[in-house]
């Protein structure tokens, strides 16, 4: 009777159950660590901040290069430019310059893959994987016109569909 | 053999065949967790994060003590740390073993120099 119990318990049905749950397990952690960590949101929510801090210097005045016709946004905001421009890109800026009653003062500054813009405006209240994450928001400045300080707002549009990837070493 | 040994070693080889198998798992699933492809991907984000934030002429000192750590089982860029972390092409490399890997990408158009403290297990990154 004992000696058919212990038969029992080392069959190969139990085996089977523990391997089928080591599979779990081996399944659910590559699952788990094999993800990727997902910053797309800080990359958008940094660029923004990046635009806002360019754009607006101190006091809160609007940076009085943004004004010239020759102004170069990513030389003036630090901003490497092959990312926006090559085809294919993962990011994706607009940049607004409005005085008080929502009149552009200089003209609206796009650039990156178009089609991010798009699938931002697709994405209120979705969260879908492969969309870009998106930091949209207006903020207010002062700028000197006619002699006089007058109150106008920058619109900023930023977006990014970057992901990292692994890669191998030369040897 | 008598009755009770009969009855005492397959219960004994089954505790030790569990014991084995489950310390098998808890060791994979432990080095799966502090592994270089974590660490890899966490590490290369963190520094993206960061030279997207930075203004110029900063320096900034990350905790580095699982890349040297991990990098030095696999054996791995003691001689050069710089094969560690690098940047090029707007993307910042880290690579704590030999075969490969992991990149992010940063917008900052700013120049990056990587410096390793490997007393006080840090990295230092100089934005100018």
């Amino acid at each position: 009777m004992n000696k058919l119990g212990g038969e029992k318990l080392l069959s190969i049905w139990w085996f089977f159950c523990l391997a089928l749950v080591l599979v779990g397990v081996i399944f659910g952690v590559v699952l788990f660590y094999g993800g990727e960590y997902d910053i797309r949101s800080q990359e958008a929510g940094a660029l923004y901040g990046n635009f806002f801090s360019c754009f607006v210097k101190d006091n809160a005045f609007l940076d009085s290069n943004v004004l010239d016709k020759d102004f170069d946004i990513f030389k003036e905001c630090k901003i490497n430019s092959e990312l926006f421009k090559k085809e294919g890109s993962k990011f994706f800026f607009k940049v607004g310059v409005y005085d008080e009653s929502s009149v552009l003062i200089v003209d609206e500054i796009l650039m990156g893959d178009y089609s991010l813009e798009k699938n931002c405006a697709n994405l209120e209240g979705i969260d879908a994987e492969a969309f870009p994450k998106c930091s949209a928001g207006t903020e207010f400045f002062f700028y000197v016109e006619d002699n006089m300080i007058k109150k106008g707002y920058l619109s900023i549009l930023t977006a990014s569909n970057s992901r990292g990837g692994t890669f191998k070493n030369g040897n | 053999m008598g009755e009770g040994d009969e009855v005492i070693f397959p219960q004994v080889i089954f505790i030790i065949a569990n014991v084995i198998i489950f310390f098998l798992l808890i060791s994979f699933v432990y080095r799966a967790s502090s592994g270089a492809l974590v660490y890899e991907q966490v590490y290369a984000k963190e520094i993206s994060l960061i030279l997207d934030n930075a203004k110029p002429n900063t320096n900034v000192s990350i905790d580095f003590s699982k890349g040297f750590e991990i990098s030095e089982k696999n054996g791995w860029g003691q001689g050069d740390f710089n094969k560690l972390v690098n940047v090029s092409d707007s993307k910042v490399h880290v690579s704590l073993a030999k075969e490969g890997g992991y990149y992010s990408m940063y917008f900052s158009d700013l120049l990056v120099e990587f410096t390793f403290d490997k007393v006080q297990e840090r990295l230092i990154i100089k934005i100018k």
